[in-house]
């Protein structure tokens, strides 16, 4: 393991490098290039917010921020998700050559992914330095905190949708159709507040993607550190996927490449 | 400082059916239903049996063989990119796989910045593929069209780079996978040069070729490997004959 970890290392330059270009290369021929990580979600935000809002009778500029802040990061979980599965599969070319360990190859979307929530939370700095700059700082502070742990958890999400989806190629649609599930379920615009009963509300309680949210919605939106239940459910989570993507990798990663 | 060396052990290689034998979901239904015929099953095949050999730190080792022998596979296997069903690899001193060239390119990106990215996946630091930038440019003569973006390049312009890129970086063991390619004549000649001086100050080779005759010049030992199988090993001259003679295309001399 020690091994492992020690070759992830010294292939650092290589998958560093692979991130940066896939970033590069995400916004090589568009004219506004970066502004649409920002544009996309607010869109998006806009929309749910004009609709949803008046639905449930809130106030916009109430709304508009807790829809944006769990955007950006649904948005982030579906990438690592998502955007996981093909990670192993671009990567052909490189796992048949090179011996390095495969897992730089989630790591490197992860990174990308990373990199992407970092321009897409600018908005949210924006809006709150105009609307309510006594939040700036708790943001700011934390926001270390928040990649650190986006990050923690996409990394074995990523591994272990890339080796799955390797072997079935199916499984790609599969887990966007229960993504777009989770979707209606999650907690990006729906909040405790809507419901009455106290079984909806405990499902928002127990659903661990409503204390990922937290991570940007308790510092930005209500000026305090995400809670212990916060960051329980999430090492937890991370705990658990690690050990998953640990016992899966040590079972398959020397027999992946006959899957390409 | 210790020497190079790779040693073999019994190897044995299998390349699984699983993945081509995974049914599609109607013909599972079928299969279950019991109606019409299932589609032939593509069994494992074993691409190297018991392969043992040491090759030590001074030796430029060939192999022969015919299409199909599991020359690549061996070579692939020293790589440790192919794993091992049974049997040991242990080697040595640091590897460098000439396999093919063109892979591990990104076709969006210039020629420039295809030099740093072939260089840090063969573990250089970006520091030292800057100070072989230069070096590398100048060998692949492509002009201004070094910070193009390689989809705007010729075949042959791809294969120019693609060998300066890879003969710059060292390894004390070499592994090619016959790996001269096209490129026009003048090219031909400077890469012929490179190869051989890459050879020189490599520790280790092991070449795989058809073309017998470069093979001889280069190479102090041959291995002709058949099925999966050792048959010979020993120096150029006797191997080949022995290769030339079970193929029957023998004695034309």
């Amino acid at each position: 393991m020690i091994k492992y970890l020690k070759s992830i290392w010294e292939a650092r330059y290589f998958w560093l490098h692979l991130a940066n270009a896939e970033l590069r290369y995400k916004f090589r021929r568009s004219r506004l290039g970066l502004l649409w990580t920002i544009i996309n979600p607010m869109m998006l935000m806009l929309t749910i917010t004009l609709i949803l809002g008046n639905l449930f009778g809130i106030a916009a500029e109430d709304f508009a921020p807790y829809v944006f802040s769990g955007l950006i990061v649904w948005e982030f979980l579906l990438g690592a998700a998502i955007g996981g599965c093909q990670s192993l599969l671009v990567s052909e070319a490189y796992i048949k050559q090179f011996k390095h360990p495969l897992v730089i190859y989630p790591l490197r979307t992860i990174l990308v992914q990373t990199a992407t929530f970092l321009i897409a939370i600018q908005a949210m700095f924006l809006w709150i330095l105009i609307t309510d700059p006594s939040k700036l700082l708790p943001g700011i502070l934390t926001l270390p905190i928040t990649v650190v742990c986006l990050f923690l958890l996409g990394w074995p999400i990523a591994i272990l949708t890339s080796s799955i989806n390797l072997k079935y190629r199916d499984f790609a649609q599969v887990l966007a159709l229960v993504m777009q599930l989770l979707w209606y379920m999650s907690p990006t615009f729906f909040r405790a507040d809507m419901f009455k009963s106290p079984q909806l509300i405990a499902l928002l309680e127990y659903n661990p993607i409503t204390h990922i949210m937290n991570l940007v919605r308790a510092p930005m939106l209500y000026g305090s550190l995400p809670s212990a239940v916060d960051f329980g459910f999430i090492l937890g989570l991370a705990a658990l996927l690690y050990l998953l993507a640990i016992w899966r990798m040590s079972r398959v990663e020397k027999t992946l490449i006959y899957y390409f | 400082m210790s020497q190079c060396y790779i040693h073999l052990k019994d190897a044995t290689l299998l390349y699984p059916s699983s993945p081509y034998n995974a049914l599609t979901l109607k013909e599972e239904v079928f299969k279950i239903l019991n109606l019409g015929k299932p589609s032939r099953l593509i069994y494992d095949v074993q691409a190297l049996k018991n392969v043992s050999f040491e090759i030590n730190e001074g030796e430029k080792v060939g192999i022969i063989g015919r299409n199909g022998a599991g020359k690549s596979t061996l070579l692939r296997a020293i790589a440790g990119v192919y794993p091992l069903q049974s049997g040991e690899i242990e080697t040595k001193g640091k590897i460098r796989a000439m396999f093919e060239m063109n892979l591990g390119f990104e076709f969006e990106a210039t020629g420039r910045e295809n030099i740093t990215y072939r260089g840090l996946l063969l573990g250089e630091s970006p520091k030292s593929i800057k100070e072989k930038e230069e070096q590398i440019i100048e060998f692949a003569e492509l002009g201004d069209f070094i910070d193009f973006p390689i989809k705007t390049y010729s075949a042959g312009m791809l294969v120019r780079l693609a060998f300066s890129i890879s003969t710059t970086v060292n390894g004390e063991i070499l592994l090619l996978d016959e790996f001269l390619g096209a490129g026009d004549a003048a090219f031909q000649t400077k890469a012929r040069k490179r190869m051989a001086e890459m050879i020189d100050q490599a520790k280790i080779i092991v070449l795989v070729s058809h073309d017998m005759n470069y093979i001889s010049q280069v190479c102090n030992r041959l291995i002709y490997l058949k099925n999966g199988q050792v048959i010979a090993d020993g120096p150029p001259d006797q191997v080949v004959r022995h290769y030339l003679d079970s193929v029957g295309v023998g004695a034309k001399k």
